[in-house]
């Protein structure tokens, strides 16, 4: 491992399994966002929160919003390793990141950025992070001038309003065995969900399994941006609705609203911008034509 | 301590533990299985050698030592160092411990053998690759 300082504590290591890849030959990204996840608490540690606090006062700092850029592939097997740092204390949140690479030759897998704020685990109420924890994070900030940070998004990113032309592309309650030890999902099962709504999306556009397998294309994300509006506990009813938000020549951005069922409230709201690619040559190509027949007006962006 | 290395580092998730309120033993397992494969490399064996030379390894003995529970969301990291070998088989060494307190929870001893992937046989490793385990192995006995 090459990135090293004493402001970066080390939050991840493990392998690839096979189990953890899909059909497009590579890890998906719920469990990049495992790994980031384990990566935080190290991080949460390195600011006084740790697990027997955390348990004892049922209180910690989460995830206010998150962007995840993929910035390469990790197939079964890979050696990865999870670094994450602090690069701004701020007035109302901490601003923090995590890299996740890859062990054999450092290659960037993936990053995370975010903003995180203290919350009551049991009901998610936000609250004044510790002063003990805001010295903690004042010792580790640093902008990490040498280590990547992804430019504001390209694209346009979804709004948490009611839109036309979303449809449900998932329903489904929160499994016990989805949450942490407070009754919250955890993020990897949000994850999971807007990868398993792809396929769905694709499909309203025009593209069967079929037609992806004869021209050879695979799907990826590139790029997340998700922010966290209400909590997402145990047995919550569950209904996913997405459109597609914007195209381009070689990407496509899809617009995601998680809705309580039982409050209609949405709870999360994420934009991904991805892209296809030749599965044998494993590079982008251009969008497939069935894009340009989707009428303009049934993208989400022009209701922003 | 400084033959061995940083095998896996995680934490404990919710769905990782039992009735006993902790983490349940098969879940030790899955840490042994990642802080395997990442000893792997250090002896030449990558993914990309795993899968191109259709050599790998298979684990036939295990002792087990749990020494302290780990808790849902306790963080924990296993370091690992090459304890014996043969010409057909390693013997690694791991060591769990709860990265919040530095407490070991827990440690292992797992030997496993040399294998054609494709013969499903067990084979001799070559001179280059036995020439790296005497350079890794660790210079203490270990026994639990």
């Amino acid at each position: 491992m090459s990135h090293t300082s004493s402001k970066l504590i080390a939050g991840y290591r493990g392998t690839v399994d096979t189990w953890e890849c899909d059909q497009m030959k590579h890890m998906n990204v719920q469990f990049y966002s495992s790994r980031a996840s384990a990566s935080l608490a190290h991080l949460l540690n390195a600011l006084g929160l740790s697990p027997a606090r955390i348990r004892e006062e049922r209180r910690a700092l989460k995830y206010r919003d998150l962007r995840i850029q993929y910035m390469a592939e990790m197939h079964v097997g890979a050696q990865m390793y999870g670094v994450s740092g602090v690069r701004a204390v701020k007035e109302d949140s901490i601003q923090a990141f995590t890299h996740l690479y890859n062990a054999v030759d450092d290659t960037l897998s993936s990053v995370s950025e975010f903003n995180l704020v203290y919350q009551d685990l049991d009901n998610g109420e936000i609250l004044n992070t510790p002063l003990d924890v805001l010295e903690a994070a004042k010792k580790l900030e640093d902008p990490h001038e040498d280590l990547y940070c992804p430019a504001p998004i390209k694209s346009v990113v979804m709004a948490a309003k009611k839109m036309e032309h979303m449809f449900e592309t998932s329903r489904s309650a929160v499994d016990v065995w989805e949450c942490d030890a407070f009754g919250n999902i955890e993020i990897s099962n949000i994850i999971a969900r807007f990868s398993d709504a792809a396929s769905h999306i694709m499909g309203s556009v025009g593209i069967t399994r079929a037609m992806q397998r004869e021209r050879n294309l695979g799907s990826a994300a590139l790029d997340y941006y998700t922010e966290f509006l209400r909590p997402i506990r145990m047995a919550d009813s569950l209904v996913l609705k997405s459109g597609l938000l914007d195209r381009r020549p070689k990407n496509f951005a899809f617009g995601h609203h998680l809705i309580n069922c039982d409050t209609d409230e949405i709870v999360n709201c994420t934009t991904v911008i991805g892209c296809y690619f030749d599965m044998t040559a494993r590079k982008s190509v251009p969008l497939p034509p069935e894009y340009s027949s989707v009428p303009d007006e049934k993208l989400l962006k022009n209701q922003l | 301590m400084d033959r061995y290395f940083e095998t896996f580092r995680g934490h404990v998730l919710n769905s990782k533990c039992d009735r006993m309120g902790h983490m349940n033993i098969q879940f030790y397992g899955n840490c042994i299985s990642h802080a395997m494969q990442s000893i792997f490399p250090k002896i030449g064996y990558t993914a990309e050698h795993i899968k191109n030379r259709s050599k790998g390894m298979v684990a036939v003995e295990q002792q087990n030592r749990f020494r302290g529970e780990l808790l849902v969301g306790d963080l924990m990291h296993m370091v690992s160092g090459i304890a014996g070998f043969t010409e057909k088989s390693i013997t690694v060494h791991h060591k769990l411990y709860n990265s919040a307190t530095e407490k070991l929870s827990y440690e292992s001893l797992v030997t496993a053998l040399h294998f054609d992937m494709q013969k499903r046989k067990v084979v001799a490793f070559d001179e280059k690759t036995l020439s790296k385990l005497q350079s890794l192995k660790l210079q203490e006995e270990v026994s639990l």
